[in-house]
């Protein structure tokens, strides 16, 4: 029960233990804490319930609890409120009711029901966390905004100040306090028996179920917006103007834009569910002495938690041991870099998250090092669960293009309502009658009311997610979407993604002379290296085969291996030139290895040998293993080793490493004793081995070049072996190539490497905790950078980036967690589909809305022209609502699923500082809609001169917009191509039926009695239509021809074929 | 004319940012010359902080490990404190390759002289070479003097003797001239960088006057007296010093790669140029030239200009200046110059093998040349100080 924690708390946890537990002191259970509320509707009742508030464990309690009770419906406690809903069977009377909450909230021992947890649950709180740093990301500039002095302060803006917590303040104890706090050990953790009672006293350590949106409320929801209101306001001054019909019209089309815009909402509520790749999580912890991987949601307070690289941290715990440990936790903090933690107490009180570096919190992810930490807090009670409080009723957060539309949406109303209002006093001056004039104002608001924006965007987004879920691209949020065609370079890891991470021996290079070999004459396993026993090269294999981590496991006829690509190679050529593995390695046991590290790029095993003596068997990067040596093994014997030999291996290996090999050196030595770091070692030679780059990556590369996109290859590869690649990928887009060769890319100063990292297409000798570096030097000179990533070390990168791309499935877990994008296939055809997906769905958005406010505009002026004209009212209330009804959601819905055009990868990426709509636009658009109204009104005039003011010309006024506006949308398919130009592509088949549905049903409204009187529709004579054609013709015409002549300026100019080359080489040869 | 004056020439160790540019330069040179002899290659390098930034403009057949071979040469001059060193610098290079070349490549020694003829300069340029009867090597006494103390700085630290010292380090020697001829030693001064944890500055001004400034005197006609003023780090210690103190590129240091500015020099840079650039072996040709005129007796001091026209394969002007010194006319020099030395851009290629001298020495060559100058060096055994036309001349 709410009993505080054993052990004493220092004094200044006590203040805040006490208020938490104010509410409800000890031992004095007031008589009744439940107080009833709302009672009247039988069989629900909310109740007041005392301690509730802020405390989610008793929410928890209450709910499950209550869950268990036979004739409980439904229970909802809320933290937030203090207050419990529930549904329960009329026949339980409020009372038992009341009973029932008390008893839950006390219940006596051994009466808790058997907590039962749903499994997603804890899926939950990832994506969540995702949402919160989402929208911090939003909430402060963008960090490729800030400058750099912000920067270096640690991104202190984005650091989350803790919750004010009424927990002790864990980081200031000491390490043995809080292990006597939960009554712990250090060394075993809690017994195992403890853990039943833990778990009814703290709870699950599990996150409150965030409810998903009833579909009645996400229904509902819909009439929340500004413009639906609207509508329902000029519904209701309608019927008051005696205009019921004009009423059930606006009621329509406030239901139908409701339905479409619930069916895509709930569509999108559902992908973005499905979005999270959930992660069981078992934390390793430890009881009695035993480490056992427990599922996440039965870690309590006390546990002893096991954390090492690539661990998810389950709870929020203080650390007892750390060793190198670092921790990501940006999930939390927003602050990619890893924070390094260490067990050390701390001296500041409430401090903020991110400083509580002996802490690691749940949701964060372990980097490296390792350690061990005591669990102080779960479930709602992390500080991830109370991020989530504030965010579990939160909708999932707005686009910048849907922010965008609905801040637009809502401006238009007011222009919208000025105008109409404008419209009215013109009509009102020119004496028309005050209900007339009422209904055609109300009615032509109606009609101009972009309510179909937001719904638009929509649709248009989660169209994408799922068109990209197809091409095996899944999008991890929304907003992600329309990033995607955003990122002006994207960084590419070498090894996996340019290259497909399969190495094999091509060179070896012994006595001075080089073999080469074909990676064919491997794969045929013939014996393609001729390595005579006592020969060097036959050394030199049984070293590299030694000196092996690979797994050699015998299949029929072959060897199946486990290992490291490099390792596997060097194995493989081993095992081809005939040595026979298994009996080497029995022969050399290995008595210690030591591998590569940061500071020591080779690897050393030991093998003991017969007499005491020891064989050290060495592999690494050339220059260093060279280092080591004093001798070379040259033939058949061994001799001090000269200049010119280190010249030779040199530049052997400068031209191994031309051809893009990866180049080891080869070094061995016998000694009577154990090693000694001043040791020397026998040179043998260098072996290359290659991992050549994708068949399809030159092609994809100059995809992203046409595109626009700089390339950037990233690779731990010394620069001659990237430089060769790069060179035949082309990465280079003005043929100068640039290199950044950096081993500790961090002691560079930032605006430095800002400036330097711009033009640079290679950055070689990079390790992958660099990527993090060079994607924020990207950004600090204003880019938008892509970066692919598969590691747990590029996690960081992938989230600062601004698309993060986790590829394939064979990607770590943090990888893919923390990206905007993870590819199921290793490929990165895919990147192209989505980068492609992305800008096509900028462009439909700007298409659909192009469309809906250049129409709506034209229905505007031609009410306005005409009255202030003194023509008359064009077209009837009804007819203005009709023409709201059929040319403004479907036509636009059908732009929005408008197939790329075939240049968008032909283009430059759009500045992501351009809103949607720039003046420019607006300007357009007024200018399209002032086109058709034209058209309209000529038609009018003309019928107006023929038939008088009456039903006829109104009804010609009527079916020349509708058509004009219908016709509108097919030249709103391209902002630059005309209806005429040949690689516009076909109508897809929404626009088709969008458009050509619409058409029809004015054609046949026009026929069915009842209807056509209900319009006001008349028959039409021959003219008359083609009054109409010409009215709704000429403007399309119109608009089309200012295309062709190129009377909108394009923002981006179309990629000549042939570049003229930037520089003439022979210039460029001149030294100043 | 006076002539009594003071002359003054300064000189660097190889750990001089400038030098540093240098040595990449001319070793990225050698190694493309190594796996390629028709390499055409121009390496520029520039140096601050921990970044190395190298622009390359090549067509080889060989392949080269920019970053890498930069590495090297900083390793191999001893740069090793945190602040710079080969392990944690960064280098940036920018390469650019040509794509085209001569097809097939022509081995000049294989030409004969009409086809040398066919061979044009491919610069303009006017360049000079110079000589003076003041050492042995046939070069003014102060640059001598000067580069013998850097070596002899350098020495000092790589052998342990002083092992204290970081490698940058400058020397400057002035020397008090009488009729024109050297009198005595002016003035020595001795700027060299020094490791975090130094001893005190007078044991370091100790130290260096035991182990360098007294070594290099020792066997040399002009010493030091009581008035030559001796200066040791005057302005005080230099901690570290290198690229993180102050950033060096390549070519800044024509003074010290030649005479000293004791005659005119050319400025365009001489390293990081591969031998086919007429800037850069024109003035070897040029200093032949003028080192067997002395040596030859024709003048104390000779200084040959040659100007170079692109598209032309002779140089456009030869113009011979003696200061007084020259026992014929100069203009008459200047004739038997242009009749018995090979000036044109192809023959020098032939006449000294440039391009496959970094073979043929089976170690760098030109990286040599861009420490302690590229004239003199008699140890380097380099073509063009041979005295072999000398004969011709008179």
């Amino acid at each position: 029960m709410l009993s505080e924690p054993p052990g004493s708390l220092t004094p200044d946890t006590k203040r805040v233990t006490q208020m938490m537990f104010a509410m409800q002191p000890e031992g004095a259970i007031p008589e009744s804490r439940v107080d009833p509320l709302h009672t009247t509707v039988s069989g629900r009742a909310r109740l007041r319930v005392e301690g509730l508030y802020r405390s989610a464990r008793l929410a928890a309690q209450l709910e499950q609890s209550l869950h268990a009770h036979p004739s409980v419906r439904s229970v909802r406690a809320s933290p937030r409120t203090g207050n419990v809903l529930v549904l329960f069977e009329p026949t339980l009377g409020l009372d038992e009711v009341c009973r029932a909450v008390e008893a839950a909230i006390d219940p006596p021992d051994g009466d808790v029901v058997a907590l039962h947890r749903p499994a997603s649950r804890d899926e939950r709180d990832l994506r969540l966390a995702r949402l919160v740093a989402a929208a911090w990301r939003r909430a402060v500039p963008k960090r490729h905004k800030n400058d750099v002095s912000q920067k270096t302060n640690g991104d202190g803006q984005l650091i989350r100040v803790a919750f004010p917590s009424d927990e002790p303040q864990w980081h200031m104890l000491t390490g043995e306090r809080v292990v006597q706090t939960f009554e712990s050990s250090r060394t075993t953790g809690i017994h195992a028996e403890r853990v039943h009672d833990l778990l009814l006293r703290y709870g699950p350590n599990a996150l409150p179920r965030a409810e998903p949106r009833g579909a009645l409320s996400l229904f509902l929801e819909q009439f929340t917006t500004l413009p639906v209101a609207v509508l329902a306001v000029s519904a209701g001054v309608s019927v008051l103007t005696g205009g019921l019909l004009d009423a059930a019209v606006i009621g329509s089309v406030v239901v139908t834009n409701a339905l479409i815009g619930f069916a895509t909402e709930s569509q999108i509520e559902r992908s973005i569910r499905s979005l999270s790749v959930i992660i069981p999580v078992t934390p390793r912890v430890i009881r009695d002495g035993y480490t056992l991987d427990v599922p996440a949601e039965n870690v309590v307070p006390g546990d002893l938690l096991v954390l090492s690289r690539g661990t998810r941290i389950a709870a929020d715990a203080r650390i007892l041991e750390a060793e190198r440990l670092d921790v990501d936790e940006s999930a939390l903090t927003g602050e990619s870099i890893p924070v390094a933690k260490h067990t050390e107490p701390l001296r500041q009180e409430n401090a903020p998250l991110a400083d509580r570096t002996n802490m690691v919190y749940r949701g964060t992810t372990v980097t490296g090092g390792n350690g061990v930490a005591m669990v102080v807090a779960t479930g709602p009670r992390t500080e991830l669960g109370r991020v989530q409080e504030l965010v579990s009723h939160a909708r999932p957060p707005e686009t910048p293009s849907q922010r965008e539309l609905r801040v637009l949406g809502n401006q238009l109303v007011w222009a919208g309502a000025t105008v109409c209002g404008a419209m009215f006093g013109i009509g009102m001056l020119r004496g028309y009658g005050l209900v007339q004039m009422a209904r055609s104002s109300i009615s032509l608001a109606v009609a101009a009311l972009p309510e179909g924006l937001p719904t638009v965007a929509m649709t248009v987004l989660s169209l994408g997610v799922r068109d990209l879920r197809k091409r095996d691209a899944l999008v991890r949020h929304l907003d992600a979407v329309e990033t995607l065609g955003a990122p002006q370079i994207i960084c590419l890891d070498k090894t996996g993604t340019i290259t497909e991470n399969r190495m094999s021996v091509v060179s070896v290079f012994v006595d001075n002379g080089r073999q080469n070999l074909s990676t064919d004459d491997l794969e045929d396993g013939q014996c393609a290296l001729e390595a005579p026993k006592g020969s060097t090269l036959r050394r030199l294999l049984e070293v590299v085969a030694l000196c092996n981590e690979t797994e050699v496991e015998q299949v029929d006829g072959g060897w199946e291996l486990h290992g490291t690509p490099t390792e596997r190679a060097l194995m493989d050529a081993a095992l081809a030139s005939g040595i026979d593995v298994e009996a080497l390695r029995s022969e050399h046991p290995l008595t210690d290895l030591q591998l590569r590290a940061d500071d020591r790029n080779y690897m050393v095993s030991t093998h003991s040998l017969a007499h005491g003596k020891y064989l050290l068997a060495v592999k690494g990067s050339p220059h260093q293993v060279l280092s080591l040596c004093d001798r070379i093994h040259d033939g058949d014997r061994v001799r001090p080793i000269d200049e010119a030999d280190h010249a030779n291996v040199e530049a052997e290996n400068g031209h191994m490493a031309g051809r893009a090999l990866r180049v080891l050196g080869v070094a061995y030595a016998e000694l009577d004793r154990l090693r000694r770091d001043d040791d020397r070692f026998i040179w043998l030679g260098l072996i290359g081995m290659t991992d050549p780059p994708r068949p399809s990556m030159k092609g994809l590369i100059e995809t992203f070049h046409r595109a626009g996109i700089d390339t950037a290859m990233i690779t731990g590869d010394q620069s001659a072996t990237a430089y060769a690649i790069a060179k035949e990928l082309d990465l280079a887009r003005d043929g100068l190539l640039e290199i950044l060769d950096s081993t500790h890319m961090e002691e560079v100063p930032p605006d430095v490497l800002s400036s330097l990292a711009q033009r640079v297409q290679v950055f070689s000798r990079v390790s992958p905790a660099h990527k993090l570096e060079i994607v924020r030097a990207l950004q600090d000179g204003g880019k938008i950078v892509g970066m692919t990533g598969d590691g747990i070390n590029d996690g960081p990168a992938l989230r600062a980036a601004d698309v993060g791309i986790a590829m394939g499935a064979s990607g770590s877990e943090v990888a893919r967690e923390v990206a905007d994008v993870v590819l199921e296939r290793d490929d990165l055809e895919s990147v192209v589909e989505a980068i492609r997906q992305g800008r096509t769905i900028h462009d439909n958005i700007r298409k659909s809305v192009h469309f809906l406010l250049s129409s709506n505009t034209s229905e505007i002026l031609v009410m306005m022209g005409s009255i202030s004209a003194g023509l008359g009212e064009p077209l009837t209330p009804i007819q203005l609502l009709w023409l709201n009804l059929i040319t403004d959601i479907f036509p636009g819905l059908g732009l929005a699923v408008e197939p790329s055009e075939p240049d968008i990868m032909e283009r430059p990426p759009r500045d992501t500082d351009d809103p949607l709509l720039r003046r420019s636009d607006f300007v357009r658009i007024v200018l399209e809609g002032a086109l058709l109204a034209g058209g309209t009104l000529g038609s009018y005039a003309w019928a107006l001169r023929r038939y008088g003011a009456g039903p006829q010309a109104n009804s010609v006024a009527f079916m020349t917009l509708t058509t004009a506006q219908l016709l509108h949308a097919l030249s709103c398919r391209s902002e630059h191509r005309t209806i005429f130009d040949r690689d516009l592509g076909p109508l897809n088949l929404p626009l088709k039926l969008g458009v050509g549905g619409s058409l029809a049903l004015q054609l046949v409204a026009g026929v069915i009695p009842g209807l056509n009187s209900l319009l006001g529709l008349t028959r039409f004579n021959r003219l008359d239509w083609v009054a109409m054609a010409l009215g709704a013709g000429v403007p399309l015409l119109t608009n089309e021809a200012l295309k062709k002549v190129g009377f909108w300026k394009r923002e981006f100019e179309p990629p000549s074929a042939d570049r003229s080359p930037v520089e003439d080489p022979v210039e460029r040869s001149t030294n100043p | 004319m006076t002539r009594d004056f003071l002359f003054f020439s300064e000189s660097v160790t190889d750990g001089h940012p400038d030098k540093l540019c240098d040595q990449i330069s001319d070793a990225i040179v050698d190694r493309y010359l190594q796996q390629d002899p028709y390499s055409t290659i121009v390496a520029e390098t520039a140096v601050s902080k921990g970044i190395v930034f190298t622009a390359a403009h090549f067509s080889s057949d060989g392949t080269v490990d920019i970053p890498g071979l930069a590495r090297e040469v900083i390793r191999d001059i001893g740069y090793d404190d945190e602040s710079f060193n080969a392990r944690s610098c960064s280098v940036m290079t920018s390469l650019s390759e040509m794509p085209s070349r001569r097809t097939p490549p022509m081995d000049e020694r294989e030409l004969d002289d009409e086809a040398i003829e066919r061979i044009p300069a491919t610069e303009h340029t006017t360049v000079f070479g110079f000589a003076c009867d003041q050492t042995d090597e046939l070069l003014p006494l102060p640059i001598v003097v000067a580069r013998d103390l850097a070596r002899q700085l350098a020495k000092a630290r790589r052998t342990g003797s002083v092992p204290y010292l970081n490698p940058d380090g400058k020397t400057q020697v002035g020397i008090e001239y009488r009729d024109n001829r050297p009198h005595r030693v002016h003035s020595i001064t001795l700027v060299a960088s020094q490791k975090k944890e130094a001893p005190s500055l007078t044991r370091l001004r100790n130290d260096l006057m035991a182990h360098v400034i007294e070594p290099v005197f020792e066997s040399r006609e002009f010493r030091p007296d009581a008035k030559t003023h001796i200066g040791i780090n005057p302005e005080g210690a230099v901690v570290l010093g290198g690229p993180s103190l102050h950033s060096g590129s390549t070519g800044r240091k024509a003074g010290v790669d030649t005479w000293g500015e004791y005659a005119r020099t050319s400025g365009s840079a001489m390293s990081g140029k591969d031998p086919t650039r007429i800037d850069r072996i024109g003035v070897y040709a040029a200093r032949h030239a003028a080192k067997n005129v002395v040596a030859a007796g024709l003048a104390e001091e000779c200084e040959v200009q040659l100007s170079y026209s692109i598209g032309m394969p002779r140089p456009v002007s030869v113009r011979v200046r003696t200061f007084g010194t020259g026992r014929i006319p100069n203009v008459q020099i200047g004739q038997r110059i242009e009749a018995n030395f090979e000036l044109r851009p192809g023959g020098i290629l032939r006449d000294f093998e440039l391009r496959w001298l970094p073979i043929q020495r089976k170690q760098d060559f030109y990286r040599r040349l861009a420490t302690y100058g590229q004239v003199g060096r008699p140890e380097l055994d380099l073509p063009w100080e041979r005295t072999d036309a000398m004969g011709r001349l008179s």
